[in-house]
């Protein structure tokens, strides 16, 4: 009997499964490296901490990744389950194949390559022949039988297989548009927190340019230099929002004013008093956010970059006064001396300043119109005073960090004058100094308390 | 610090595209059996298939990973190049 629609015997009997049983758990072990590796990057691109359009961008794709994935390794585990039940059906089929070989040949039959069965008895009359023939005909029949149910089941199988993982290669990812990066994302913040205080604050952090607000600018300096932390307590930085929140005295309460990122880019554009805008781009970044704030709080109908020009009325480059300052950022106006009228109060501005210094007070001076040796209608930042009386020498720092166009013509950011020459001489000259009656280069000591 | 915690932790994610776009396509698939046996030829298709798939999941992998660290490079690159130009504002006294 010609085989030939199954394989030859021989080879169905040495078939295996170990391709479909160690084929099943490549992909189940692969399928789960898949998932675990595309569920890893979109939980850490959630926990990164990144908010905004790009964001969202970069979460949509991950997710979508390993839901695709997912769908991929989800075909290989059902191709796995296919090729591992198929192991076992391929195998008893085998089997039965195997136990109806044995039997035919324990029965005394030769069993061949091509289903052919054949006694090995040797027979006499035509009778006994014809019985036995008709017995292996039927041993063929039933092995041809079992062959027949292996090949099917193993065909079976693969077409099983085939159809389980045949999607599996087509896995694309979509990279529509151009390519290039994620979008910048908008709500990762340009200054943050980290931009505020480079080094614990000190006046020289402050740069005055061309904004007209020495006032506050020295009195922030000189805060900056009595107590830093008062500096810092001022400003509360919210990631969230960006935002830094200030805390300014209106003059009847504590107002918190928001700086926002806008704000900062406007100071910064309009020469604002930080270094940040005057080639150290890694410089201290609190002035500018108290400068932006007390503009905002002292013209919030106007849009910030009026607040902080010089125009009369509409900005604080218009000139104050360093009390007024000092009350936004202390909450009161402090001591204020007038050097005119020290003759009448008997008060002493040597011992003053020297005191308040030893006490962590900040201190500032303002010339009046005839500011000479300083130059005129200006805030300095006291950071020291040696002697007594008159002839006790005052270093003072210029807000603009250098004082080359003042009287004294230096590049260096303190000048040391005698305190004599400050509170000049003669009689109290008003809103009119140097007049022939006096001179008074200084009109006012501020000495803050900070509490 | 939270800029820095964010740039860290992109940075994290981006160096595990990385390494995770080795591993998706890591492993080899086992001998495919007698070749006459019709299982065996699917079988070895299958494994075909999960080739073709790996080799994409990698590129998108370290395509992801890229995009990542751009994002973070352009952000601080931006960064650095406002303050340069504001920094370019001269001073006036």
């Amino acid at each position: 009997m010609a085989a030939t629609a199954v394989p030859a015997l021989s080879e169905l009997l040495s078939w295996n499964t170990d391709h479909l049983t160690e084929g099943a758990q490549y992909w189940e072990s692969t399928a789960d490296r898949w998932d675990s590796a595309f569920a890893e990057v979109d939980q850490q691109i959630h926990a990164s901490g990144w908010q905004g359009e790009a964001f969202d961008a970069a979460t949509e794709r991950s997710a979508g990744d390993k839901v695709k994935v997912g769908t991929v390794a989800d075909q290989l585990r059902e191709g796995a389950s296919v090729a591992r039940q198929g192991a076992s059906d391929i195998s008893a089929a085998q089997n039965r194949l195997r136990y109806l070989v044995e039997d035919a040949q324990d029965a005394g039959f030769d069993v061949y390559d091509d289903y052919t069965v054949e006694s090995r008895q040797t027979v006499v009359t035509a009778a006994e022949q014809a019985a036995l023939q008709a017995q292996a005909d039927s041993y063929a029949d039933e092995i041809y039988g079992g062959a027949t149910q292996l090949a099917a089941a193993d065909q079976q199988v693969g077409s099983g297989v085939a159809a389980a993982v045949g999607q599996v290669g087509e896995l694309s990812f979509d990279e529509g548009g151009p390519r290039g990066p994620l979008p910048e994302d908008p709500k990762r913040h340009k200054w943050t927190d980290k931009n505020l205080y480079p080094h614990d604050p000190t006046a020289a952090d402050v740069d005055q340019k061309t904004i007209g607000d020495c006032y506050l600018d020295s009195t922030m300096a000189a805060i900056a230099n009595a107590n830093p932390q008062w500096i810092k307590d001022r400003i509360h930085y919210d990631d969230a929002t960006g935002n830094f929140d200030v805390t300014l005295w209106d003059g009847h309460e504590w107002k918190h004013i928001p700086v926002t990122q806008d704000d900062i880019d406007t100071d910064l554009a309009n020469n604002g008093s930080s270094w940040v805008n005057n080639g150290q781009p890694n410089g201290p970044l609190w002035p500018s956010v108290v400068e932006s704030a007390y503009a905002k709080l002292n013209y919030p109908n106007e849009s910030l970059g009026d607040a902080l020009s010089n125009k009369k009325g509409v900005g604080i480059g218009s000139g104050g006064f360093a009390q007024d300052a000092m009350e936004a950022l202390t909450g009161n106006r402090g001591t204020n001396i007038d050097p005119q009228m020290v003759w009448l109060t008997n008060q002493h501005i040597d011992q003053s300043i020297a005191g308040a210094l030893a006490n962590h007070q900040p201190v500032t001076i303002s010339t009046t119109p005839n500011g000479a040796p300083l130059t005129e209608s200006h805030v300095y930042i006291v950071e020291g005073i040696t002697g007594t009386g008159s002839d006790a020498q005052v270093t003072l720092r210029n807000p603009w960090e250098n004082n080359n166009d003042t009287p004294s013509h230096t590049w260096a950011p303190t000048v040391t004058v005698r305190l004599g020459d400050l509170i000049g001489s003669g009689l109290p000259t008003g809103d009119h100094p140097g007049g022939p009656f006096g001179n008074h280069p200084m009109s006012n000591v501020n000495i803050g308390s900070l509490g | 610090m939270t800029t820095l915690r964010v740039s860290d932790a992109l940075q994290g994610v981006a160096s595990s595209c990385q390494a995770l776009a080795g591993q998706v396509s890591a492993g080899a698939p086992p001998a495919s059996g007698a070749s006459g046996q019709p299982s065996a030829a699917a079988m070895k298709v299958g494994h075909a298939g999960v080739k073709a798939a790996a080799a994409a999941m990698t590129a998108r992998m370290e395509s992801t990973g890229t995009d990542i660290a751009f994002v973070d490079m352009t952000y601080n690159q931006t960064e650095a190049e406002s303050v340069q130009t504001l920094s370019a504002v001269a001073p006036v006294m």
